[in-house]
């Protein structure tokens, strides 16, 4: 083993890296480094614990320095300064935690070297959870355990410390350390393999359903809400379209059955300075439904694909459409989210390919009724490969409750009358490979799925880029239910949208291309000849 | 009497170590370096259409195994033993990681050790020597001490020229297979099936091609059996098939078209054209096949060439469905489907066009699998110099 003497030459990195993108990339490496044997499901909680922690510490003391300045512009005697600074409700008022001495960093990285590091810890998480009502059973105590080995967790500890959160950058810490997270989150996401799905949607599939949806204001809910990265992107959208400020127009509810996924998305959302409701406790979405009188704007989620076992009762409010199998809860997932839709409420969920044309246990009469009940909007067929978790290839259901020229919501503007219509996207063309594995969407993609939708439906977003709704072979096809119907309620999108148009090669072209081909094959067949001789004469010359 | 030939060892025959390639390619580069892989190498040829590619910076570190053309390469893992020279073409590329680079030295041609290389008594050697644990990997050891027998220079030279000879004529007939397919697609364009239908000439496929049409029980106690593997993605020809006892499948004659209806054997164009049974024997396939078979009166071929339409694929494609990775087509969504009208003379004049290039074709596969069995019965007796050719000399100096 080489002396452990010498930081890293990782960490050293950290020191010259700028932007946050490289930040994240060292940041990730070095920590990989320091798992050892640990598998990621566990380590995570460990990293991003850790990575919470230092945000909520980061976040303290900038608003600690601001408030100093502040004091010291309204002429704050100096002797007096510090009564105010430890004032509490001049931190929670800004949407910061109050970090009680013992757990601000400083202190933690000081004690990591000396004390026991992962009591340390432990000791931290409880004062922040004590001091912040809302945090309650949400961090991690899980530092102190005989099993951590506490060297590579006093490195990982010098690790973040070393880290420039705060930034060159003009962002504030808490973007800085939000992308961080969010990056973690992707990488554990993809460590763990099959079951990282669990708490990761790609990114670019959140932001499509994002940029669909257009939720502006109103209610959010996912009901199957893994890490919170749909309200993440949703909290960026509003950022993007109506600035900072306007982050609070939207209120979010989930609901997440892993506890340490639940844990995770109440970090995430903290990280982000996102007010949520993900309920007291995490929970089975089908046995114990956590938001029972919820009426919702917007639905986004992700659920799981295919479940079979799953809380199943016949007799359930929910299935207005029909009783989804035992075998598989797609369609289950599918009303249960109708079920949570207000009025003029739309949805867009993440899908097994499956559900666009199962024929099984009555998930055929299930489709149908919720086509002849006018509740489809939209399906996407996505390409492949862009989760690469599952294998599953995956499509996008939308949902709306109101598809009449006033049912988009938010909008004064009357919208396009498609009742009885459904738009299909193919988009299994698109997006772009990453590396051999994974495949994203482009920015170029987004905007063209979403603009088309925006169009078909008749958006002031779209009335803004002026552009009509078109058919375009190949991709995109509105068609109405009778035309549904004749296709046996299949909703894959390659049906409807037919074949791209193919340049087609003039008969002139294709003459000239038999008359070369011709001729290749005359020279071919002379060839031929020839070399028939030669062989008989090279045969010829073998004996004994 | 013949001289007495000495084995060398391989390594002792080549002017730079023998070394693999890039061992970790990284991430995906459009603009970077090509690099050949263990799938691009078969039956002594480089496919060069659908190379991996990877950055300037990563292929730097693998220098060693660049190519200059004129190199061996063996394949290490996996399919083990095909063996290809390089040619000027892929100068400049590299090698992935389980192929071999041989640069032959001034005493050898790159041809003499293709032959060695590909030789059964080398692959033989290299069998009994792989490492099967996890996939069947062949040590660059095991390569450099290959004894390669090395007989007088004009005797490599003239049993390059004798099984050189023969390879040639399998490639050329190759290349007649692949260019009467081209030109046949060509045809199959003129007849104006692969357009859009527009309204009144417009017919359902199913009046010229029926899709998996019923047909009895195979007579034979053990018919003739075609899987999935057998099919290939580019030519009309069925290069192997087994016989087993009868167990379901999709039935199929002479005059049938088999083509692939499951992910991702669709996508890639496993179609294949059944000619090599006997008259009115049934034979069995896979069950993930669609049989296609032209009506009375319709040339057999062409449903062969529908099933190789891009407009006809499309639609196949668009309509596979299913719940898991393995989507696949129904013979009645595959047959949902129309095409213009095509007029009758022409189409005739079709039939006797393919039917006649079919039958070339069917002949000259034959040859070949002639051709290639000789040359592997040759090639030890060749190299080991049981068989010898007769004045050496002489061939070299026609060859030349």
């Amino acid at each position: 083993m080489p002396p452990r003497k010498k930081k890293p030459a990782d960490q050293a990195e950290l020191f010259t890296a700028s932007t946050t993108k490289e930040i994240q990339a060292i940041l990730w490496k070095a920590a990989d480094k320091l798992r050892g044997s640990m598998d990621a499901n566990q380590y995570k909680e460990f990293v991003l614990g850790l990575i919470f922690l230092k945000y909520v510490s980061d976040a303290f003391e900038e608003r600690r320095e601001q408030l100093a300045k502040e004091l010291a512009e309204e002429g704050i005697a100096e002797d007096r300064l510090e009564e105010f600074l430890e004032d509490q409700d001049e931190y929670t008022g800004h949407h910061v935690f109050w970090v009680p001495e013992s757990a601000r960093w400083s202190s933690i990285s000081a004690n990591a070297k000396t004390g026991n590091v992962g009591e340390v810890l432990d000791q931290a998480m409880d004062a922040i959870m004590k001091a912040n009502p809302s945090l309650t059973g949400v961090l991690p105590k899980i530092f102190n355990k005989d099993n951590v080995d506490k060297k590579r967790l006093a490195e990982l500890v010098d690790l973040i410390t070393d880290a420039r959160f705060g930034g060159s950058d003009d962002k504030p810490a808490q973007d800085v350390l939000g992308e961080v997270y969010e990056y973690f989150l992707g990488n554990f996401a993809r460590a763990e393999g099959k079951r990282g799905g669990e708490f990761y949607t790609p990114s670019s599939v959140v932001r499509l359903l994002v940029e669909v949806l257009e939720p502006y204001e109103g209610r959010v809910y996912d009901p199957a809400c893994g890490s919170g990265g749909m309200f993440v992107q949703a909290a960026k959208f509003i950022e993007a379209h109506r600035g900072r400020l306007h982050k609070s127009d939207i209120s979010v509810y989930g609901q997440e059955l892993n506890e340490r996924t639940w844990r995770l998305a109440k970090m995430n959302l903290a990280i982000h300075g996102i007010d949520g409701n993900l309920a007291a406790r995490w929970g089975d979405t089908f046995a114990d439904d956590k938001h029972p009188d919820l009426k919702a704007d917007y639905v986004m989620a992700n659920p799981p694909f295919n479940i079979k076992d799953w809380a199943r009762n016949e007799s359930d409010a929910r299935w207005k459409y029909g009783v989804p199998p035992r075998g598989n809860a797609n369609y289950a997932w599918l009303q249960h989210m109708i079920s949570k839709l207000g009025e003029r409420g739309t949805a867009g969920v993440v899908l097994a390919n499956g559900s666009m044309s199962s024929q099984q246990s009555g998930e055929g009469e299930i489709r149908q009724a919720l086509v002849d009940g006018d509740m489809v909007a939209c399906m996407v067929a996505l390409p492949a490969q862009l989760f690469r978790t599952t294998a599953i290839p995956a499509c996008l259901w939308f949902l709306a409750k109101d598809k009449s020229p006033g049912g988009v919501k938010g909008q004064k503007a009357a919208a396009a009358d498609r009742r009885g219509e459904i738009l299909f996207i193919d988009a299994r063309d698109m997006g772009e490979m990453v590396d051999r594995t994974e495949r994203v969407l482009t920015e170029a993609d987004l905007k063209k799925i979403a603009g088309t939708y925006h169009a078909w439906r008749g958006t002031t977003s779209a009335k803004d880029a002026g552009e009509p709704y078109a058919d375009v072979p190949g991709f995109c096809a509105s068609a109405d239910l009778k035309t549904v119907q004749e296709h046996g309620y299949v909703l894959t999108p390659g049906r409807y949208v037919g074949a791209a148009e193919t340049e087609e090669e003039d008969a002139e072209a294709v003459a000239e291309k038999i008359s070369r081909l011709t001729g290749e094959l005359y020279e071919l067949f002379d060839k031929s000849d020839a070399l028939g001789k030669t062989v008989r004469t090279q045969l010829g010359r073998i004996g004994a | 009497m013949p001289e007495r030939i000495h084995d060398v060892p391989l390594e002792s025959l080549v002017s730079e170590k023998i070394s693999y390639g890039v061992v970790q390619p990284g991430t995906l580069e459009v603009d970077g370096v090509p690099i050949v892989r263990v799938k691009d190498v078969r039956g002594g040829k480089i496919d060069t259409s659908d190379p991996l590619v990877v950055s300037r910076d990563v292929e730097e570190k693998y220098a060693r195994t660049r190519l200059r053309g004129g190199e061996v390469l063996l394949t290490l893992v996996g399919s083990v033993g095909e063996v290809a020279v390089a040619s000027e073409e892929i100068c400049g590329w590299n090698v992935a990681r389980a192929i071999a680079v041989v640069r032959p030295s001034s005493e050898v041609t790159a041809q003499w050790l293709r032959l060695i290389l590909s030789s059964d008594p080398a692959q033989q050697y290299f069998h009994d020597r792989l490492n099967t644990t996890v996939q069947a990997t062949l040590n660059l050891k095991d390569v450099r001490t290959l004894p390669v027998p090395m007989p007088p220079r004009r005797e490599r030279d003239a049993v390059c020229a004798v099984v050189g000879a023969l390879d040639d004529k399998i490639a050329v007939n190759e290349r007649i297979a692949a260019t009467y397919e081209q030109l046949l697609q060509c045809r199959f364009a003129e007849l104006g099936l692969g357009d859009e239908p527009d309204g009144e000439s417009e017919i359902p496929i199913t009046d010229l091609i029926a899709f998996g049409p019923k047909l009895g029980k195979p007579a034979a106690a053990e018919p003739v059996y075609v899987d999935m593997a057998a099919l290939q993605t580019n030519r009309a020809g069925i290069p192997s098939w087994t016989r087993r006892e009868p167990k379901s499948g999709p039935r199929f004659v002479n005059g049938d078209t088999l083509m692939a209806r499951i992910t991702p054997c669709l996508e890639n164009g496993k179609t294949g054209y059944v000619d090599f049974m006997e008259d009115g024997e049934i034979g069995l396939g896979s069950t993930e096949f669609i049989v296609l078979r032209s009506l009375p009166g319709v040339p057999s071929e062409l449903s062969y060439f529908l099933a190789r339409d891009s407009r006809f694929r499309e639609h196949a494609i668009r309509n596979m469905v299913g719940s898991s990775g393995r989507q696949r087509v129904s013979a009645a969504d595959a047959s949902n489907y129309s095409v213009r009208s095509p007029d009758a003379e022409q189409l005739a004049a079709f039939g006797r066009e393919s039917s006649a290039a079919f039958s070339h074709m069917k002949s000259l596969e034959s040859e070949s699998r002639t051709l290639a069995a000789l040359r592997d019965t040759l090639l030890p007796q060749l190299m080991s110099g049981r068989l010898r050719v007769k004045d050496a000399e002489k061939i070299v100096e026609d060859h030349v």
